[in-house]
């Protein structure tokens, strides 16, 4: 299978400064993101997972960051400043190998969730508590396609079924605090898909989630992925749930790439003593009551 | 046997959240209790180590009825059966050195000479895989498996016979995870510690168990040795679990 790359980060470095010393979260960081792949980010904590995946639409203003993120896919942004009547006019395309750290501010925002998205880990804290969950995805598609409330509602509910929520009347009208944690996840994914971007950054989205429930939203993932030909950056600690789905993984350790391995014809094959530590960290290929060796 | 429920019920209000649950434990066994968030898991726990009161039904611990305990029987029972929580930052008092929060339990256990409380504090952090000089620190100062072990130490100085652990890793990292992991085992293995475990995480269940408990709606649905009931699981929902858990 000939994959085309859409995402490609080269020696990204990201520190942050306090008064007198600067502390360095990511180290010469290359990675790089096949078009409709798995791809997993796999770390203990600390290890800067969730601020390599934020700074690549420079979610973390304290962060500097050096280094380079192309943006290989190109396809289209929408012009979110401009005064313009119709769709059409509306669209831009983003040249290819656009290189996202070289963006104004405003040029990003015009990128975030049109080409690359985010659900995060707590649904309870992403969500606004005081605006119904329809508003709340309607807002974020008017941001994107200037049209009629009526049209976007249309897409929402489209969305919430998509994600595949039952009732979807009632979802729409409803509070997040009126919605169960897993039904607030599919919500936070709808909201993520509306503007149909190609990248879904998901954060540890499963982390504050009962384990049947986790499973619902991994084969959600895996079924958008597949219908949507969407690309999915999947961010865990787990490594036992990263290795049933991935198509790559990527072991960070301290701020650094420990190891990236492809999935195999018998899974996943680690070859770094930290990517073995983690694996039997995970219980895997580890017999009942027998000691951890980590 | 070393401790006997049977046919526990208990609710709140008109929520029936426990329906009839019996189990029993040899000295030195593990069990596992697994099922989906709300089903009563904690409920359960709480009741076997008397800080709920059933509706109806009885606790045996050692044979004799949690129920008709005097306040010196409750005083060595507490001594017996010990708890780790969940989240290790809200089970430790903030404002507490590590070394107070260790003494306290020695302390009302009945030792006295300061030396010899300094001399135990040391082999209980010892015990839990921690260097001494941590006994200064505040809980703050930290990791959060580093936590965990400092409540697992405080559940060990009172040299338990058995150890109610309430999701004690769910809220750690992987790797951390496997350290608690490693040292419930030594546990089991040299104090002859018996578990009760709740998790729903099957696959620390199966690491840890020797039987398995499985509630569904606030009943049991299935209990068994562990590795026979998750390998080959009899009730659908034990199956839907196991596979959700990746076995």
């Amino acid at each position: 299978m000939t994959q085309k790359t859409i995402l490609e980060i080269k020696n990204l470095n990201i520190s942050f400064s306090q008064k007198d010393r600067k502390i360095e979260a990511v180290k010469n960081l290359s990675l790089d993101v096949q078009e409709n792949s798995f791809t997993c980010l796999v770390g203990e904590s600390g290890s800067g997972k969730t601020v390599t995946a934020l700074s690549l639409t420079r979610l973390v203003p304290s962060a500097s960051v050096t280094g380079n993120i192309f943006w290989e896919f190109g396809g289209h942004i929408t012009k979110l400043f401009s005064k313009v009547e119709t769709l059409e006019n509306n669209l831009v395309m983003c040249p290819q190998n656009t290189d996202l750290t070289k963006l104004s501010e405003k040029e990003l925002s015009q990128f975030r969730g049109r080409q690359i998205s985010y659900v995060f880990q707590d649904p309870a804290t992403s969500l606004n508590p005081l605006i119904r969950v329809g508003d709340q995805i309607n807002e974020t598609y008017l941001a994107h396609f200037p049209t009629t409330y009526e049209e976007a509602k249309k897409e929402t509910l489209a969305h919430l079924e998509s994600v595949q929520l039952k009732d979807v009347e009632r979802v729409y009208r409803a509070y997040p605090h009126e919605l169960s944690g897993g039904m607030k996840q599919r919500a936070m994914i709808a909201m993520a898909l509306v503007a149909k971007p190609k990248l879904l950054v998901a954060d540890e989205p499963t982390t504050a989630l009962d384990v049947t429930v986790e499973r619902e939203i991994l084969k959600l993932l895996e079924e958008l992925r597949k219908s949507r030909n969407l690309t999915i950056l999947f961010i865990t600690h787990n490594l036992r749930l990263a290795a049933s789905y991935a198509d790559v993984i990527y072991v960070m350790k301290k701020g650094e790439v420990a190891e990236k391995v492809e999935r195999g014809a018998r899974g996943f094959s680690m070859q770094s003593d930290y990517g073995k530590q983690l694996f039997r960290a995970g219980l895997m290929g580890v017999g009942p009551k027998t000691f951890i060796e980590v | 046997m070393f401790l006997e429920i049977e046919k526990i019920n208990k609710s709140f209000g008109s929520l029936h959240v426990l329906k009839d649950i019996s189990f029993s434990l040899k000295k030195g066994e593990s069990l596992g209790i697994v099922g989906e968030s709300g089903v009563g898991k904690s409920t359960l726990i709480k009741i076997i180590l008397g800080l709920l009161k059933p509706d109806s039904g009885k606790i045996l611990f050692e044979g004799a009825s949690l129920s008709y305990f005097k306040k010196s029987d409750w005083k060595a029972f507490r001594k017996k059966a010990q708890i780790v929580f969940q989240n290790p930052f809200s089970s430790l008092d903030p404002r507490m050195r590590v070394r107070n929060i260790l003494e306290e339990p020695l302390r009302l256990n009945g030792e006295n000479s300061n030396e010899l409380l300094r001399k135990k504090m040391n082999t209980l952090l010892k015990e839990v895989d921690l260097p001494t000089d941590f006994s200064n620190r505040f809980p703050r100062q930290l990791s959060g498996g580093e936590c965990q072990r400092i409540a697992i130490a405080r559940a060990l100085s009172a040299e338990p016979e058995l150890l109610v652990c309430d999701e004690p890793v769910s809220s750690l990292d992987l790797l951390a995870q496997a350290h608690i992991l490693n040292l419930f085992l030594k546990l089991q293995k040299e104090r002859k510690v018996g578990f009760i475990f709740v998790s729903h995480d099957l696959k620390i269940v199966r690491h840890l168990c020797d039987s398995v408990l499985v509630l569904q709606g606030g009943q049991v649905c299935e209990i068994g040795p562990c590795l026979e009931t998750l390998e080959r699981p009899k009730h659908p929902y034990t199956r839907l679990l196991a596979e959700a858990s990746g076995l």
